[in-house]
């Protein structure tokens, strides 16, 4: 899976009670808050942004044309470049048939259409829920898979949609005119997405046609605001998901590697708002003979967001604060788990669930914190960044306008610095990758908060009431080493006489306070949980409320303050961006946004583990790994279905791929297209070596993987006998 | 999957039962009933991490790794006929190891150890493609390559050695040990005639050219026969038994090799370990040699000689090919055998991920299925179940 750099656990919006947007990045960013622990590492260089690296000096580096990235927007699409590299003359009706082949797949996904009848390729772990949403009672698709063998057996998925990039018109001029009126820069940014929001209802009304969407879309951090229009199709129906085994084979191990062998394909259908077939003019055709290595591939998605282009200062802060504390904070949770591992409990799925997530979010993390630690790639942003200084200074007005800039954003990161300790006291409070005892008791509070103060709707406290209800069991013993943690790092956080904390544990053992909130409280089961939250549970006498009462506003301060200093950063950022456009215009291509984008690569293997990855794999490998993990894990373990390769299908068919294409968390489901723009896979995932991309795009070893079209093809065949797909995709009807 | 769930039990009923040495040492077959299953202690239910957790975690199962001589064993391997049995099975091959694996003197090394010999004798596209005799009188000798065997080992501190020197057709070799305080005396019974049984393609033995790799998928052995001077197949009852046991993580293995003229003694476990993001397999499997052979679109040096695509169907795929395990080589071409005195597989290669060293081997079960799958090899995939020549192939 692509990382979407948070943890795939109970998230709460808890930005909400602390005043704040309750955006998607942010609430990432809250449930990865840093955890308290000893500082590992000097702040070297926060005062010197431009200072050289100690090993790699950043005027021995080149600065690459492409360090930013090469997630081309459709607003200015690369003609010349791929013209330049490719030979390939990108006319705008290929520009056009590229977009319009292309669909965002709920609200975090990608995906394309693959017939003239509306039908949709995405990847198998992007439709789990929908998959979940599907199934009937008796019936377990995610496990047993699904397939409709006529349109007639197609489910509908509730509340899925997709949406396909119509148009793109350029608003920047409405919207920084907008924001002159104001002073201020947070009042500026506020009035800007305000007037950005206002264009974009004033053209839906415009549009009069309700299938139409228009979304203000904001690039290089609002150095440029473009106004999307989508077409909305509401009515997506579930054709064919394979089974979890071979959707996730390899499972959480092999996430973010390559050599791979997985089946990340799932199927729908897009009907239009009276449910009848519809009949598209553009849509991707398909490649029966794949692509070969060193062909270009084009990737076409909605790609998240990068931290390609934060400072030096912003990126030291990261690599010597933010991300150790986080994997400390993750390791210490590992740890304590691992003993755990294989007790005998009815809530061992949930243990080992919240175990491999927390390994999961580790392996992403030491990946980019890795790419941080190397100082090749700090040497080429310092590079960069005195490049940009320098154009700025040589420029009267420029240096005016941004010459503090840099400054400031150090500044940023030194108060940040003295923030960290508090905030790393609650780091991944209220999420799933702690004591769900606390969780409980958080979203227990929240609830009860809102409710009392009216501050949020009926529909919106249902939607709380769910996701409380939903956090599974975990043995108490386990919950005790969790609330431990937790305790000890508000003592190491807060220290040892902080009167909260005193408050809490009345100056008894960690471990004591710890076993007898667990042994009394009725939030360490849902069942007794739910009566409480439907209750009084605030004035109730459960040990947690305490507990909570106390830590919550303690909480809820860290969050504000860690909000101003992220409204401040994402202003500066901003104005960074501007700089940066001001300078080399739009030539490089401005940071994922979730927008369409569109990347350029090559099919090519790398070296690995002594040896050379080849662009591809095979079923055989899928086989060899079925067998060769057999004895020791259940990650490699196929359907029943597959354990005898199907008659027909040709082991030596190519079943995943690798090229050099810049992807990241959002393009999951995007087609890999051809020059021709068939599809010739489908991306599912990036490399180990891919992790540190976030930083600074390289292709020399990082490579995004995708399932190959003849793979797909082949499994539909022989496996689920998927003849009417088969003909849809291949006949181009 | 394994083809037909352990190898087959078979007691070698001999009319003739020649003394091969002066010992009289029960033959290393495996006894009937008594499987040995090793510490499987990673279930596949709880998942690759438990399994991890367990064998980075647990003293218990920790199984010392290290080198040895005969004299000195550690505490734990100190039973006398085990130990008789591990030396006596293992040969010296020319600054290589081999290992008796049937009582008619059919051998196993690396397929390296005997690949220069091959070329010198039956040329150069020999040693490439690769020779199988597919009958007795068929296999080729390869002389002057020679093997030696351990056959005595004697404490003669204070002794006079001479005393000790009853064998003349053996070769004696005295150790200093202990600040030459005390002195060791092995008989080294030398082999003159060795013949050619097996020599894989170097395309299969090499695939792929790599070097300090793992997960690797080399089909590297090769089998040889010792031939007593009356010309005919060397009868011993010092032999390893054979298995086509996948070898399983944590599982300890030993290994005896003959360098200088002492044997030595080392031990390893089966590793399963990190690597790329993920976590290495117990074992790889014959899949993995045709995906890598297609990934590469058959092309350069992952490209199988096309006996390997013709034969395909008659391989058992699944079976494994290569693993890892904890510690440094023997000599290469020693067989890697378990507690029960089984070869599990042949060490090859050594590799050094960040300064961990592991040991490469080529699986038993491979060897086995490569034998009867590739070469139709059926009178040597009988002798290495049964671990004797079938009357009909005499």
């Amino acid at each position: 899976m692509i990382p979407t750099g948070k943890l795939r656990l109970v998230v709460l919006a808890f930005l909400l009670l602390a005043g704040c947007a309750p955006q998607q990045a942010e609430m990432a960013r809250v449930i990865e808050r840093p955890a308290a622990m000893e500082e590992v590492r000097q702040p070297s260089r926060l005062e010197s942004a431009d200072e050289e690296s100690p090993n790699v000096d950043m005027f021995d580096v080149d600065v690459g044309r492409f360090d930013g990235g090469k997630m081309w927007t459709f607003d200015e699409p690369p003609v010349e470049w791929l013209l330049e590299e490719y030979g390939l003359e990108a006319d705008s009706t290929w520009f056009a048939r590229a977009r319009l082949g292309a669909v965002r797949f709920g609200t975090s996904c990608s995906a394309s259409f693959v017939s003239a009848s509306g039908l949709i390729m995405t990847n198998h772990h992007c439709a789990r829920d929908a998959i979940a949403d599907v199934t009937e009672e008796g019936e377990d698709l995610l496990e047993e898979g699904f397939y409709a063998s006529d349109s007639g057996q197609e489910r509908k998925v509730e509340d899925l949609y997709v949406d396909q990039l119509q148009g793109i018109e350029d608003v920047t001029a409405r919207v920084h005119a907008a924001g002159r009126a104001v002073r201020g820069d947070n009042e500026r940014v506020q009035v800007r997405r305000s007037k950005a929001d206002d264009i974009g209802r004033e053209m839906m009304r415009a549009a009069a046609d309700s299938t139409l969407r228009v979304e203000v879309v904001e690039l290089f951090s609002g150095g440029r605001y473009a106004a999307y229009t989508f077409r909305r199709y509401n009515d997506i129906r579930l054709v064919l998901a394979p089974e979890k085994l071979i959707g996730y084979f390899g499972g959480d191990p092999d996430n973010f590697t390559y050599p791979r062998y997985a089946f990340d394909v799932s199927f729908f259908r897009a009907y239009d708002e009276d449910g009848n077939q519809i009949t598209l003019d553009t849509h991707y055709r398909w490649s029966e003979s794949g692509a070969q290595v060193g062909e270009a591939v084009f990737v076409v998605g909605s790609p998240g967001t990068t931290n390609r282009l934060g400072t030096v200062a912003q990126l030291e802060f990261e690599r010597d604060y933010e991300l150790p504390r986080r994997v400390e904070a993750l390791r210490r949770r590992e740890d304590v788990l691992r003993p755990f591992m294989g007790m005998e409990a009815a809530e061992t799925d949930a243990l080992e669930n919240m175990y491999f997530s927390i390994s999961n979010s580790l392996k992403a993390l030491t990946g980019q914190l890795a790419g941080l630690r190397d100082d090749t790639l700090m040497a080429q942003r310092s590079a960069a960044e005195y490049n940009l200084r320098e154009a700025l200074f040589m420029s009267d007005s420029l240096s005016g306008l941004y010459g503090k800039l840099f400054q400031d954003l150090e500044e940023i990161q030194l108060s940040k610095r003295s923030e960290i300790q508090r905030s790393a006291a609650f780091a991944f409070f209220g999420t799933g990758a702690g004591s769900h005892l606390l969780t409980r008791a958080l979203y227990a509070y929240y609830f009860s908060t809102m409710k009392q103060r009216g501050f949020a709707s009926s529909e919106e406290l249902d939607e709380i009431r769910k996701e409380a209800m939903s956090i599974e069991n975990l043995p108490a013993e386990v919950e005790v080493a969790l609330v431990r943690v937790r305790l000890e790092e508000l003592q190491e956080s807060l220290g040892e006489q902080d009167p909260t904390l005193r408050g809490i544990t009345g100056g008894l053992p960690l471990d004591s306070v710890a076993a007898r909130l667990v042994a009394q409280s009725a939030l360490l089961d849902s069942s007794r949980f739910a009566p409480l939250l439907d209750g009084s549970y605030l004035s109730s006498d459960d040990l947690s409320v305490t507990i909570v009462n106390a830590l919550a506003p303690l909480y809820f301060t860290a969050q504000q303050q860690n909000q101003s200093f992220a409204n401040r950063e994402e202003l500066l950022e901003g104005q960074l961006a501007q700089a940066r456009l001001a300078i080399y215009g739009s030539s490089t291509p401005p940071d994922a946004s979730f927008s369409l984008r569109l990347a350029d690569g090559v099919v090519r293997g790398y070296p690995y583990n002594g040896t050379w990855a080849p662009a591809f794999t095979t079923f055989y490998g899928l086989y060899d790994h079925f067998h060769a993990y057999k004895d020791v894990s259940k990650e490699w373990d196929l359907p029943p279905r597959w354990h005898t390769p199907p008659t027909g299908l040709a082991l030596s068919t190519p079943l995943n791929l690798v090229s050099t294409n810049d992807i990241t968390g959002g393009n999951s489901g995007s087609p890999l297209l051809n020059r021709d723009l068939e599809i010739v896979g489908l991306i599912f995932d990036g490399n180990i070596e891919s992790l540190s991309n976030v930083y600074l795009f390289s292709d020399r070893v990082a490579r995004a993987v995708s399932v190959d079209s003849r793979g797909i093809l082949a499994v539909l065949r022989h496996v689920y006998q998927a003849d009417r797909l088969v003909e849809e995709i291949t006949g181009g009807t | 999957m394994r083809a037909g769930g352990g190898i087959r039990t078979h007691t070698p009923q001999r009319t003739q039962a020649p003394k091969a040495c002066a010992s009289t040492i029960p033959p290393l077959r495996r006894r009937n009933g008594q499987e040995f299953r090793g510490e499987r202690y990673c279930s596949i239910r709880r998942g690759l991490a438990l399994c991890l957790v367990l064998l980075a975690g647990s003293g218990v199962y920790a199984q010392p790794s290290g080198y040895w001589t005969f004299e000195a064993p550690p505490d734990h391997l100190s039973d006398e006929t085990w130990l008789e049995n591990a030396r006596l099975g293992a040969l010296q091959l020319s600054g290589c190891a081999a290992a008796l694996v049937s009582a008619d003197g059919l051998a196993v090394t690396s397929a390296s150890c005997v690949r220069a010999s091959v070329a010198r004798i039956m040329g150069d596209s020999v040693a490439a493609t690769g020779y199988y005799a597919e009958s007795l009188d068929r296999e080729v000798s390869l002389a002057p390559l020679m093997a030696r065997q351990a056959v005595s080992m004697v404490d003669i501190t204070g002794e006079n050695e001479s005393d000790f020197m009853e064998d003349y057709t053996l070769e004696y070799h005295i150790m200093a040990r202990d600040d030459s305080t005390r002195f060791w005396m092995y008989g080294l019974r030398p082999h003159r005639d060795i013949r050619l049984v097996l020599l894989p393609s170097a395309a299969a033995a090499e695939f792929g050219q790599e070097k300090g790799v793992f997960p690797r998928h080399s089909v590297n052995f090769a089998l040889i026969r010792l031939y007593a001077p009356d010309g005919m197949p060397f009868v011993t009852e010092n032999y390893y038994a054979w298995s086509d046991r996948s070898p399983m993580a944590g599982e300890a293995l030993f290994a005896t090799d003959i360098p200088r003229y002492t044997p030595g003694l080392s031990a390893g476990t089966v590793e399963v370990y990190t690597y790329n993001g993920t976590v290495t397999p117990p074992f790889t499997t014959l899949f993995g040699l045709y995906d890598l052979h297609f990934a590469h679109g058959a092309q350069g040096a992952w490209t199988l000689p096309s006996r390997w695509l013709s034969q395909q169907d008659m391989l058992e795929l699944a079976a494994p090919l290569n693993f890892a395990m904890a510690g440094s080589c023997p000599q290469l071409g020693a067989a890697v055998y378990s507690q029960d005195l089984e070869v599990r597989g042949v060490a090859f290669e050594e590799v050094n991920t960040g300064g961990e060293i592991r040991c490469i081997a080529m699986a038993a079960a491979g060897v086995l299925a490569v034998v009867k799958g590739i070469y139709d090899g059926d009178r040597i995939a009988q002798e290495l179940e049964f671990q004797q020549i079938d009357d009909s192939n005499r």
